[in-house]
């Protein structure tokens, strides 16, 4: 039973560090957010989150920077990696880091149909 | 890591002293690269002291693991007050001195620290230094991808 209460305390705080499509869909035009891609230049060049940035080194390392109290949101193709890019922030001292929850994906399919969903192959 | 040692290393990094850039450094060093996972920078202003030019104050900015702000951190005190020479003269050991002897994994830490006071006071004499690791990606390589892939646009839902 113990482990079950663990297992459910790390789902709550995984589920702390995830922002749902809708609630970001809700939100998109909020100027203090910023969204950053870490999926490949291609997925991003193909399709993306209007607004979000794609994840370079040098926004890597300018983001090192911002206050730590910036909303930044974590932006992948299905929400695989978001988590561990959350943690990373976070563990640099962002307050207010999430991933969106299921990816670029799971917000194309549930906020915002206009963005077309895709699948990647290794070139 | 003795508790004690992981306890000071941990406090030191948690209230780093002289974290920052410095306005009007006398000296800029930077070691590593902040896309391999361990880079320092260090800013070294002068004064001078009964006749000597020596070391006033250091600061220092890291995209490094805990033990390396916790080394920069002591050293940017323990340098205060020394030449540029008796600076140059500590090892990595001496630099990290007040938090015990680091451990074989984190030695690296104190050199980076070592280095980058070396880039900052006799840039001339420092040879690029290597990554910690040369080998596998760090977390901050996985989060900014490389790699090329083939994108497939799924049709509309409700289109043919």
């Amino acid at each position: 039973m113990a482990v079950l209460g663990e297992l459910k305390e790390g789902h709550l705080k995984d589920e702390a560090l995830l922002i749902s499509p809708n609630d970001l869909y809700l939100r998109i035009n909020d100027s203090a957010l910023r969204l950053l891609d870490i999926r490949t230049r291609e997925e991003f060049e193909a399709v993306a989150i209007p607004g979000s940035r794609f994840m370079t080194q040098e926004i890597m390392q300018e983001s090192m920077n911002w206050p730590k109290e910036t909303e930044i949101i974590l932006i992948d193709h299905s929400g695989s990696r978001v988590l561990d890019a959350a943690a990373y922030f976070a563990g640099h001292g962002f307050s207010k880091v999430k991933g969106l929850k299921g990816g670029i994906d799971a917000y194309s399919e549930q906020a915002d149909p206009s963005l077309p969903r895709y699948t990647t192959e290794a070139a | 890591m003795s508790d004690d040692q992981t306890k000071a290393v941990e406090e030191a990094a948690k209230n780093p002293k002289n974290l920052g850039e410095m306005e009007g450094a006398d000296a800029v060093g930077t070691v590593g690269r902040s896309d391999c996972g361990d880079m320092l920078r260090m800013w070294v202003k002068f004064k001078e002291e009964n006749g000597r030019k020596v070391i006033d104050r250091a600061t220092f900015q890291t995209f490094g693991c805990q033990t390396a702000i916790a080394v920069a951190s002591v050293a940017t005190e323990m340098i205060r007050g020394k030449t540029s020479a008796e600076a140059l003269s500590m090892s990595g050991e001496q630099l990290s001195s007040p938090l015990g002897p680091l451990p074989p994994m984190k030695i690296h830490c104190a050199q980076l620290v070592e280095d980058a006071l070396k880039s900052a006071l006799d840039p001339a004499a420092v040879k690029p230094a290597a990554p910690a690791i040369a080998s596998g990606p760090t977390l901050a390589d996985q989060i900014t991808p490389s790699g090329k892939v083939k994108i497939n646009l799924l049709p509309k839902s409700g289109s043919a």
